[in-house]
């Protein structure tokens, strides 16, 4: 049970379908060095070029709404590259689908293993208003384990991801040897997030990570 | 440094890998029994270094794993926690310590141990020897 590789993979397909090989496969694309995931408006579309217009979510006027479209920023090609199917019935595209994001685990783990979202790269706070600024259940941002199962409902809620005390379990036990890990993933914007400061909403040093072990 | 010694029965020792290593070396080793795992290390007190000595003994069972976590877009790995445990005889309680930035003193209920989830792992211990779950200065 040495330490596993892990691989991030993202679905760019409009099949709800499994992820084929840790390396990518006609539908899934291998998070690279450099990539970055990012949320936009419904008129960011997937081919867009990174260095074209870039079209960012938007607050409602009141109540609560679904960021529109998963992005990965795709660094080596330039371009933005939509994971269509992920989140729920309120952004565009998403719903009751079970792969869409995936970690791939090389090999065993002594625990189950945690999607998590902090701060910085620190891994150690997650105190930022995107986090919730203090109080989890703001988060902007949700999770469902999808490794066993879909969601359930095109609606599904999901758990709000910040730190280390609420975060979501990748499967139901310790890995006890290679396998594909999956999640849906969204991000909510409310009405109560016009009065953050600019540098609140442009963070750019939010990380999601997976949280396991080995021996 | 940074490597567990594994007493076994009548007396053998075992030495795991680096534990910052990427394979430690405890799910690879297979005793038979182990009498105590000791585990020397480093720490920072009142400014200065200091040697320090983790000792387990006595236990029904023994476990050891590195806690990591990795970036999804770093895509880099950083090593969290050591956590070293036991599971104390005719109980279900286990103790043991996490070696973090600090240290924190680990008393749970077994397939609770890590956060309230199970782990995996675990090692056959000697029953009948003083039961022990310290952390000592060493020369």
């Amino acid at each position: 049970m040495s330490r596993p590789a892990v691989n991030f993979l993202f679905n760019m397909g409009l099949s709800d379908v499994p992820c084929t090989n840790p390396a990518g496969d006609s539908n899934y694309l291998l998070l690279a060095s450099g990539d970055y995931l990012v949320w936009r408006d419904s008129q960011q579309m997937g081919g867009d070029l990174l260095s074209g217009p870039s079209y960012p979510t938007v607050i409602p006027v009141s109540g609560s709404i679904e960021g529109s479209k998963l992005f990965v920023m795709d660094v080596s090609e330039g371009t933005y590259e939509q994971v269509p199917l992920a989140g729920n019935s309120g952004s565009s595209g998403g719903g009751n689908y079970r792969y869409v994001c995936c970690a791939w685990f090389g090999g065993a783990t002594a625990t189950v293993p945690f999607l998590e979202a902090y701060d910085d790269n620190t891994h150690s706070s997650w105190e930022s208003k995107p986090l919730g600024d203090g109080v989890a259940a703001n988060s902007s941002f949700r999770a469902i384990c999808t490794t066993n199962a879909l969601p359930g409902s095109a609606s599904w809620s999901g758990t709000p991801l910040a730190g280390l005390y609420s975060r979501i379990e990748l499967d139901t036990a310790a890995l006890a040897g290679t396998k594909y890990l999956y999640w849906n993933m969204r991000h909510v914007l409310s009405d109560w997030m016009e009065s953050w400061s600019t540098s609140d909403w442009y963070n750019t040093s939010l990380v999601l990570c997976v949280h396991y072990t080995y021996s | 440094m940074w490597k567990i010694r594994l007493v076994l029965e009548g007396g053998l020792t075992h030495t795991t890998n680096d534990v910052r290593s990427g394979s430690p070396g405890w799910a690879d080793c297979r005793p038979s029994a182990i009498q105590r795992i000791e585990f020397p290390f480093v720490g920072i007190e009142d400014g200065k270094n200091v040697k320090f000595r983790l000792i387990l003994a006595g236990m029904k069972e023994y476990n050891f794993f590195v806690e990591a976590v990795r970036g999804i877009v770093s895509g880099k790995t950083e090593i969290k926690g050591l956590w070293f445990l036991g599971k104390v005889p005719g109980t279900e309680k286990v103790t043991g310590f996490v070696i973090r930035d600090k240290i924190l003193a680990i008393n749970s209920i077994a397939g609770k141990e890590y956060g309230g989830f199970s782990t995996v792992g675990w090692k056959p211990g000697i029953v009948g020897e003083k039961v022990t779950s310290i952390i000592e200065r060493s020369m």
